[in-house]
């Protein structure tokens, strides 16, 4: 009994999914064309679950802030449903998701988490795989805590401001470390962190603040994907031309040269003509 | 003894005169001459990638099935938690003997328009920072210098033009660790041939690339025209 709030969220993130999708095709091989890239991660604290996709097991015994490692789906439009472990197919439901898109060329992470309100819920959300800059490395940040909206801070300064659930935002930025942490929106105590989070040069780093505020279980889980990375356009090695015109000896040594042809000419010229006398 | 005068006199100018022309010969071919750098090193479209077409290995993964079902690939799973970034130990020194090159290496990334950062004086190398570092088993270590500068004057990296096939390169890290290479090809390429995915490559085999700039110097079309690109296998 999906909310408005919650159904509107699910078609924006199709929506993208579709988006990233197209943007990558002209770039991925054969063999992406007809599959995506699907993560899944579980945000749901305190259970551990099967992971059932078109009535079949994806899988088991999926542990409470673990992450899989991306694997090659066919493209195509999956019903997930998570169900507690060993609950079968047919199990009481944890959380489900009907009809989600997965498109040829994207890359999808399935988060099974909490929304604001303490329930779990299942968020496609499409990743975006698009080219970076070299130098640079992209953030994203996800809301899939129960918690209140919250600004997401790097190195104490806000970075994302009011961040709903299950809300995303993104960033590009200069690789390196940053000491992230997360505050109710506008406060300055933190609720999650700070953790040190590595923002690798050509990777795309997503950080989801997860678990319930109520019960005390805010945390964040990350999820790196690489392969975007850029490299510098050229190596500019020299400015002067220094190099090229072989110093002011040379300049020196033409001088020089020029000062003796001129002297021995006129000594020369002068003697033939006193010899000559 | 007046003979003796008039003798010396008789081959001092002569002597003068032609010591004189060869000086302004010479100089006056380095100075008029199209200044150029590295001009005795052969233009190369490619930059050498000593790895070759790796051969294909069969990948027995899951993932390389395009038929897979949903229910066919083998899920693995790790923990999601934040973890520390890996430790980095960067190159701190570059010594190249048979050609008399010893320079300090320096951590650099980009410029702002878009090129490798480099150090100011082209008596430094810079390393570029998101590259393979020596102990890393993939990729170009990249090293780059300026060849002069205008503050600085010419630098010693004109001297790599001299670098043959066969020398020895070291390269010690901040560890105090020495990783040598064996050069494998120096080569001059045109900037508008530069590949910047094959020069800074991320994967292949494990390569030193020493970077500075050659070829003609001209000022109306932004000094170099070419890029004296040395590789170097690990030996």
């Amino acid at each position: 009994m999906p909310t408005p709030a919650r159904s509107r969220l699910i078609r924006g993130s199709l929506a993208l999914a579709v988006t990233s999708g197209a943007l990558l095709l002209p770039a991925t091989s054969a063999q992406a064309a007809d599959t995506a890239t699907v993560s899944i991660l579980h945000a749901v604290p305190g259970a551990t679950v099967d992971v059932y996709a078109n009535g079949e097991e994806l899988l088991s015994d999926f542990e409470p802030g673990t992450l899989t490692d991306p694997q090659q789906l066919p493209a195509g439009t999956y019903d997930l449903k998570v169900v507690a472990a060993g609950d079968g197919a047919d199990g009481d439901a944890v959380a489900e998701l009907d009809d989600a898109e997965v498109p040829a060329g994207a890359n999808v992470t399935v988060v099974a988490h909490l929304n604001a309100s303490g329930d779990p819920r299942l968020t496609a959300y499409a990743n975006d795989t698009s080219g970076l800059d070299a130098g640079q490395a992209r953030l994203i940040v996800r809301h899939d805590a129960a918690a209140p909206a919250v600004d997401v801070r790097a190195n104490e300064e806000v970075a994302f401001s009011g961040l709903e659930n299950p809300d995303e935002d993104s960033a590009d930025l200069d690789a390196g470390t940053i000491s992230a942490d997360v505050v109710l929106a506008g406060e300055s105590d933190p609720v999650i962190g700070p953790a040190d989070v590595d923002l690798k040069e050509g990777m795309t780093t997503i950080v989801y603040a997860w678990g319930s505020a109520e019960d005390d279980n805010l945390d964040l889980a990350v999820q790196t994907i690489s392969g975007m990375g850029g490299n510098p356009g050229g190596v500019p090695g020299g400015s002067g031309g220094q190099a090229a015109m072989s110093s002011p000896l040379a300049l020196g040594a033409f001088g020089l040269g020029l000062v003796g042809l001129v002297l021995a000419g006129t000594r020369m010229a002068a003697r033939t003509r006193t010899a000559r006398v | 003894m007046t003979l003796g005068t008039a003798r010396r006199g008789g081959w001092l100018w002569p002597a003068v005169l032609v010591v004189s022309a060869l000086l302004l010969a010479v100089a006056g071919h380095q100075l008029f001459a199209p200044r150029s750098v590295a001009a005795d090193v052969p233009v190369s479209t490619t930059v050498e990638d000593p790895a070759g077409t790796p051969s294909a290995t069969p990948s027995p993964s899951a993932s390389s099935s395009p038929t897979a079902r949903a229910s066919g690939p083998r899920w693995t799973t790790r923990p999601a938690a934040p973890r520390p970034a890996p430790e980095v130990v960067p190159p701190e020194r570059l010594v190249a003997r048979s050609v008399g090159l010893d320079l300090p290496v320096v951590a650099e990334g980009v410029d702002d328009r878009g090129q490798m950062a480099l150090p100011e004086r082209p008596t430094e190398l810079g390393w570029y920072r998101f590259g393979p570092t020596p102990a890393d088993r993939r990729g170009a270590v990249v090293l780059a210098g300026h060849v002069d500068s205008e503050r600085y004057g010419a630098g010693p990296l004109e001297r790599a033009a001299g670098l043959e096939k066969g020398d020895r390169i070291e390269v010690r890290d901040r560890a105090g660790r020495t990783t040598t290479y064996a050069v494998v090809a120096v080569q001059r390429i045109r900037k508008a041939d530069f590949s910047p995915d094959d020069v800074f490559s991320r994967s292949g085999k494990p390569v030193l690339r020493l970077i500075t700039c050659g070829g003609p110097y001209e000022p109306g079309r932004g000094g170099y025209q070419d890029n004296l690109v040395v590789t170097a296998k690990r030996r």
